[in-house]
């Protein structure tokens, strides 16, 4: 979600993030999944989020945009570094897609 | 169908906080999904968002304090009067030819409506109680309510020991006609009556939630110490009410009308506040 609400930078919004994890992972993210977790960013100092002004599009209804703080974006690299350490010299480190196959 | 499901989710997001209503309902209708799916949806944050709120102590306390033991004993005592209720008022009827019957009629009358105003008065008490101490639970809470009520019903001991005394004379139709009126009057309309009360307090200024959260909290246990009381000196076979029963019962009289006064009071209260320039226009 971090990785998400940072390449969307200053569209990132609700329906936005959702749909840009979808298309990453090819998974459905449920709305549930997605606003309790958004929930738990906020509180932790990861993200800071409010809401927008209505649009059209959404039939007049206003969107909870979302920012990545800078402990929300140390904390994501923190993630990656230790993901990319744990993971050194396995076998599906050493074939990921586009990488020695 | 998909009406309905959209209907549905417009349902379920009123269980949504404002803002989080707006954002979900917009993030919908920008992505086009199907009602079915938003419905799934919508359930799934709503079941997420009410699972968290049982997370502290307060909503079981309601639950175990109010919801169930309240629910239980007014599905017991309220099934006992609709049905005295309801047989006595078709006996009556039956019989009114009767100038004995219809001299007996007035003392019957006030001993019923004395009965049915304390039991909807703690109806209310209950609803209000709900309500006021966990707004955001209520969903659960009043459906577990409702449900320890009609359980009150089913496993009333008269009605599993076939000792209930059901005249067939009476007819099947009015017999549950009257029955069921009297429930709906008196236990459900107060309750849902109450928990509205409740809900609309629930915003107030701290100080008059924290009286109002102790007078009803001062009430309830009062109710159930002196229940408590009573079913221990029946069951101990000691037929001299001590005097402790006594006064206890005469402070949980008054504290079983308490409804009335706060109505009485806030409609009061309502007719002297000087009206705003909208409500006078009728908006």
């Amino acid at each position: 979600m971090l990785t998400a609400a940072t390449r969307l930078g200053d569209d990132a919004y609700g329906g936005a993030i959702r749909q840009e994890i979808e298309d990453a992972t090819g998974s459905r993210c449920s709305i549930g999944a997605l606003y309790t977790t958004l929930d738990r960013l906020e509180a932790k100092g990861f993200v800071k989020t409010w809401m927008g002004d209505p649009t059209p599009q959404r039939g007049g209804r206003p969107k909870r945009i979302v920012r990545v703080t800078s402990s929300g974006a140390r904390a994501a690299k923190d993630f990656y570094n230790a993901v990319t350490r744990v993971t050194r010299g396995v076998p599906w480190e050493a074939h990921r897609v586009g990488e020695r196959i | 169908m998909t009406s309905i499901s959209w209907r549905a989710v417009d349902l379920l997001c009123q269980m949504l906080e404002p803002d989080e209503r707006a954002a979900v309902r917009g993030d919908l209708t920008e992505s086009g999904e199907t009602g079915g799916r938003s419905l799934a949806g919508v359930l799934g944050l709503v079941l997420r968002r009410q699972a968290a709120l049982w997370k502290v102590w307060q909503p079981w306390a309601v639950l175990v304090g109010i919801a169930v033991p309240l629910g239980w004993s007014l599905g017991l005592v309220s099934w006992d009067l609709s049905h005295r209720s309801a047989n006595h008022i078709l006996s009556y009827a039956r019989q009114w030819n009767n100038p004995i019957i219809r001299e007996d009629f007035p003392g019957f009358a006030e001993t019923t409506l004395i009965s049915w105003l304390s039991v909807s008065c703690v109806s209310w008490i209950s609803g209000f109680g709900l309500g006021f101490m966990s707004s955001r639970t209520v969903p659960i809470n009043g459906a577990l309510y409702g449900s320890a009520l009609l359980l009150g019903y089913v496993a009333n001991p008269h009605l599993l020991t076939g000792t209930h005394y059901w005249t067939p004379a009476s007819g099947f139709t009015p017999y549950y006609g009257l029955f069921l009126t009297v429930l709906a009057v008196v236990v459900v309309l107060p309750s849902v009556l109450g928990i509205r009360q409740g809900l609309r307090l629930a915003s107030h200024r701290p100080f008059i939630q924290t009286a109002l959260r102790a007078a009803t909290i001062g009430i309830l246990v009062m109710f159930a110490i002196r229940a408590g009381l009573g079913i221990f000196w029946r069951v101990t076979g000691a037929f001299t009410h001590p005097p402790i029963l006594d006064l206890l019962s005469s402070v949980v009289r008054i504290g079983m009308y308490w409804p009335m006064v706060y109505l009485v009071v806030s409609a009061v209260a309502r007719c002297r506040r000087p009206r705003g320039a909208a409500e006078i226009a009728g908006l």
